[in-house]
């Protein structure tokens, strides 16, 4: 079962509780799904910035449109399309900028120290992400986001894309390619072996 | 599979096949070299490391502050819809009442009216009257027969 139909199990009863007009009820969808909402806005737009606003976006649409979604088919799906729909609009209407994060700079949590270890798997993290982020063009990074990353095969990306299943597995081994070039610029161990 | 040919694979290989999981001529390799091995698992754990980045990754502030400014921005917006929809929907039903009550030259079917133009003839019979009515439908006409008082 892949990470979001497990996701959609779990949010089912909050979901009909919510739609019913429970605050408390939307108050957990949101503390729920406002992470991964955040996430395809960051690896879509690649400006953190720009994320949160739309994850803002997306949580009032969520609201207003919540009577509109149909029990028993896929939450994280018309979820997804929604976020989709508000980064697609906000770019017609701006420009993107683009900006340069430092090597384990801000788009990683705070984390409490817990030894210089975690220290360097946190840098190799942050580097491999920024890598992630400024390497790949936006359809490679969420055809690689949604297939390798959150386990959907290439069709089911294909239709949260809006996208024929032969356009991500194109993009997702041009993304793999990169991707794995930025992991052996930083997992040194690998390189010396080849 | 030579392990040259293994490695330029593993850069746009499955992860299930990284992994040495199918029947593919990599995953074949994979299980039986260390070395190749190796260095999938190497590509595998920097994934996975991107996979708990992205995991980690968190909006400012907290889902409850942000739940609640979306209910109250959905508020303002459903308000300013309201204040469009009500005063359209109020002019929608008056004008509709007023069409029911107002219609010109109403004539319900069926019930006659006194003839407006020349009358057909009609003879009545010996001891009674006649009434001629033309309905709505120019082809209905109503002949109405009665007894004369007295008669």
């Amino acid at each position: 079962m892949t990470e979001l139909a497990r996701l959609d199990e779990a949010v089912a009863p909050v979901v009909a509780h919510a739609r019913r007009g429970d605050a408390e009820a939307f108050t957990e969808l949101v503390r729920t799904c406002r992470p991964l909402i955040y996430r395809w806005a960051y690896v879509d737009t690649g400006e953190p910035d720009d994320a949160e606003d739309i994850a803002q976006e997306v949580l009032v649409r969520l609201y207003r449109r919540l009577h509109t979604f149909r029990e028993g088919s896929s939450f994280t799906t018309w979820l997804y399309r929604i976020t989709r729909n508000i980064t697609m609009d906000r770019e017609r209407t701006r420009a993107r900028r683009r900006r340069l994060w430092p090597v384990g700079g801000a788009a990683l949590p705070a984390r409490s120290e817990s030894g210089a270890e975690d220290a360097v798997v946190r840098e190799d993290a942050a580097a491999i992400l920024h890598g992630f982020m400024e390497r790949l063009p936006r359809r490679q990074r969420q055809a690689l986001d949604l297939v390798d990353l959150q386990g959907l095969t290439a069709v089911e990306a294909a239709a949260l894309l809006g996208v024929d299943a032969g356009t991500v597995r194109a993009h997702l081994h041009r993304a793999r390619r990169t991707l794995r070039s930025v992991i052996l610029e930083h997992l040194p161990e690998m390189a010396e072996e080849s | 599979m030579r392990c040259s040919d293994c490695r330029h694979l593993l850069m746009e290989a499955d992860p299930a096949e990284l992994r040495g999981i199918g029947h593919s001529d990599l995953a074949a390799h994979l299980r039986t070299c260390e070395t190749c091995r190796r260095a999938a698992r190497q590509l595998l754990d920097g994934e996975q490391l991107l996979r708990a980045a992205l995991l980690d990754l968190r909006p400012h502030g907290s889902a409850a502050v942000a739940a609640q400014a979306a209910i109250r921005a959905s508020g303002r917006r459903r308000r300013r819809r309201l204040f469009v929809v009500v005063p359209l929907m109020t002019a929608a039903g008056i004008a509709a009442l007023l069409l029911l009550l107002l219609r010109p030259g109403e004539f319900t079917p069926g019930t006659p009216r006194p003839l407006a133009g020349p009358p057909p003839i009609v003879e009545a019979p010996s001891g009674q009257d006649v009434i001629v009515y033309q309905t709505a439908n120019p082809d209905v006409v109503v002949v109405w027969l009665y007894q004369r008082k007295g008669s």
